[in-house]
């Protein structure tokens, strides 16, 4: 008798604990907002897997939205947003900044500005483009956003990651994720939204135009180059000092030719970390209960419209500066949409246009140029709008 | 040249320090404290607060307070050097408590308020110019009421204050964001992405006419090399020595040798082999017999 006693104490025992196990399980915490953000980051994987859209970002951005929204008991220490938790521990390079400067190192020992410097009025496209960051801030504006809000929105269109998880940081924290997954998406997409306002803003003989060959540069053109834009750039706007400071930094250590090692480090394993770091954190933050907000959806909707006036604001410039030039210095309109930051697959978009229509009009080196012009651009209009708003 | 680079270090070490301690301000001061702040031991005394109007922690150990009384004595409060937190964060705030007992820590002062005159921040040195001074005038003091900086009209005054805010900023009503002060005269966005552009236009057409002209100087000296060598070939030509000029592939395969041959270098090579004995001394330690069990005598 003692001993069914016991044994039904133990059984009821292992069950009280399975019971109390079930409820700290995903499974008894599950939403609907876990499983569509879920689904989401299975989308970004299979995207950038299946399509290759953007591999390098799409893949650890959609798994950290996958793991950012296992759902969990609160308290834990496991979550984004638990103070101490590991991933609380990553995320906060993204919260103070630290993770972009470091990606613009690295893009600034990968990048050749040769084709901007040989070709200098190509800066002035990469200038135009960023029209789509203010059209959005002005938009954003309209609809009942705040100032600091419409900033982080704005930015978006300069189809520049880092620099949008730098001032969204800055200037609306909340909106870290939503402002983050939509860059990357959009910059994801470029290939598919860049072509559609490309042919809708030029004609067929414009697309035809074949550009002069660039003028070899020498290296002490490309020497001078990272010194005299950071002077330049960062004395007329300071608060851009991290991103552009290390951009150009990341540039010279690639073209000074005495620290082959440290760029290589920078370009190389360095970007790669950090890129993982950032990816799977910025991922994670868009947990279903901050994420899914009509608010969230606004900032979709106004990114793409601020990256839909950006790829045109370069078309378009770049088609009022052929209004001035002569007939051999004319520019292809098809290199106008590489003014937004995304680089290098805005400037691989131009080239594959400008190939569609012509089989001999390679337009990947001439791109390169607004291309780059268009990181300067877009890290310049982030350090105005932290030092406006911020 | 050691002693040099030793002064100069110090020289910059020194001028950062007092770089440094000129951020700190007397920010606010209550004399008459009877209903008012505690002290971390429960009583009621004057205090004075500090603030770090720059942003970057400021050491405070070995500064001095110097504390003028009516009568025109000088009390010299020196904050202890071997207190390792005696610092204050960036755009924080530290209460000193004038109980007239500096054995109770750190932020207790040896003078007291009663008969105040004036109160001065000096550097370790405790002489020179004060990095902050404010004048008390006993008379006016009020029960519970402090005095303080505060901004009136766009500058800063030391006034008597509205409410007592120790370790805290004496702007008590809603100061407004920046971004909400720029929104209320910019409700559009119009004149941000005016000046945006402008801005961004200003930097890149600088950028671009910079590189212009180092383009146009860079293309004339290209040239006039490109004219000089093409002078010493001709003369070598001409004096017909057997220096052929060579073909742009037949130049390009050399470098290309030169270069795999530059890159397969070592820095230096003795060429000297040297074998080293490798001995493998004894030792009880590491002898097997010590690790294994006996066998057992029957």
């Amino acid at each position: 008798m003692l001993e069914l006693v016991a044994n039904s104490s133990f059984l009821s025992f292992i069950g009280e604990n399975l019971q109390q196990f079930y409820q700290f399980t995903g499974f008894a915490n599950i939403t609907w907002g876990h499983i569509i953000m879920i689904c989401i980051g299975l989308g970004f994987l299979f995207l950038a897997i299946k399509y290759k859209f953007e591999p390098m970002l799409l893949v650890p951005i959609g798994f950290g939205i996958i793991l950012g929204n296992i759902p969990f008991y609160p308290g834990m220490d496991v979550g984004i947003y638990e103070e101490g938790s590991v991933l609380n521990l990553l995320y906060f390079g993204v919260v103070k900044g630290l993770y972009p400067p470091l990606i613009f190192l690295g893009i600034g020992a990968l990048t050749d500005f040769s084709s901007l410097i040989s070709n200098p009025k190509l800066m002035l496209v990469g200038a135009a483009a960023q029209i789509g960051i203010f059209i959005a801030y002005s938009a954003a504006l309209a609809f009942g956003y705040t100032g600091a809000e419409a900033g982080a929105i704005g930015i978006i269109g300069g189809a520049d990651g880092p620099t949008a998880i730098f001032i969204t940081s800055k200037l609306a924290p909340d909106f870290l994720g939503a402002v983050a997954v939509s860059a990357y998406s959009y910059m994801a997409m470029v290939p598919i939204i860049q072509p559609i306002v490309m042919k809708l803003f030029t004609t067929k003989k414009e697309r035809l135009i074949k550009m002069k060959p660039a003028r070899p540069i020498s290296q002490t053109e490309k020497i001078l180059f990272p010194i005299v834009g950071v002077l330049l750039t960062t004395f007329i706007v300071p608060s851009a000092i991290p991103l552009l400071g290390m951009l150009f930094l990341g540039n010279l250590l690639k073209e000074c030719g005495v620290t082959k090692r440290l760029a290589i480090t920078a370009g190389g394993p360095l970007i790669d970390i950090v890129t993982i770091l950032i990816g799977i954190t910025v991922g994670a933050s868009t947990q279903a209960t901050t994420f899914l907000t009509p608010k969230s959806v606004g900032i979709f909707v106004l990114g793409a419209c601020s990256f839909f006036v950006a790829t045109m604001g370069g078309v378009l410039f770049v088609k009022f500066m052929n209004l001035f030039l002569s007939e051999e210095n004319k520019i292809n309109p098809l290199i106008g949409n590489a003014g937004v930051s995304a680089v290098p697959a805005a400037a691989r978009v131009s080239h594959d246009m400008g190939l569609k229509y012509d089989k001999s009009n390679y337009l990947l080196m001439h791109a390169m140029g607004p291309n780059v012009a268009g990181v300067i651009g877009s890290a310049v209009a982030a350090g105005i709008l932290l030092g406006f708003l911020a | 040249m050691k002693v040099i680079y030793i002064l100069i270090f110090s020289l910059i070490t020194l001028g950062s320090y007092a770089q440094g301690l000129k951020d700190v301000r007397i920010n606010e001061v209550l004399v008459k404290n009877l209903t008012n702040y505690e002290d971390d031991y429960g009583d009621r005394s004057s205090w004075f607060e500090i603030y770090n109007t720059g942003h970057a922690r400021i050491k405070l150990g070995g500064c001095n307070l110097k504390a003028t009384m009516i009568d025109g004595t000088v009390v010299n409060y020196q904050i202890p050097i071997s207190d390792k937190h005696a610092d204050i964060a960036p755009l924080s705030y530290r209460i000193f408590y004038c109980t007239g007992s500096d054995y109770k820590g750190t932020y207790y002062t040896n003078f007291t308020l009663d008969n105040i005159k004036s109160i001065a921040l000096y550097d370790a040195s405790g002489k020179g110019e004060a990095i902050d001074k404010v004048d008390i005038v006993i008379g006016d003091q009020v029960n519970d009421v402090s005095v303080g900086n505060k901004k009136v009209d766009n500058t800063v005054i030391f006034t008597t204050l509205t409410e007592v805010t120790p370790g805290a900023t004496n702007e008590t009503g809603y100061v407004k964001p920046k971004s909400v002060k720029f929104l209320e005269h910019d409700p559009t966005g119009g004149a941000m992405a005016f000046t945006a552009i402008v801005v961004v236009f200003t930097v890149l057409c600088l950028l671009f006419l910079i590189f212009k002209l180092i383009g146009v100087y860079m293309v004339r000296v290209a040239k006039r090399k490109d004219t000089n060598s093409k002078r010493v070939k001709d003369s070598a030509n001409t004096v017909g020595n057997s220096t052929s000029s060579y073909s742009g592939e037949e130049v390009a395969a050399i470098a290309m040798a030169l270069a795999l041959y530059k890159e397969d270098l070592h820095d230096k090579e003795s060429t000297i082999l040297t074998i080293n004995r490798v001995a493998r001394a004894y030792s009880p330690w590491s002898s097997k017999i010590y690790g294994l069990r006996q066998t057992p005598r029957k």
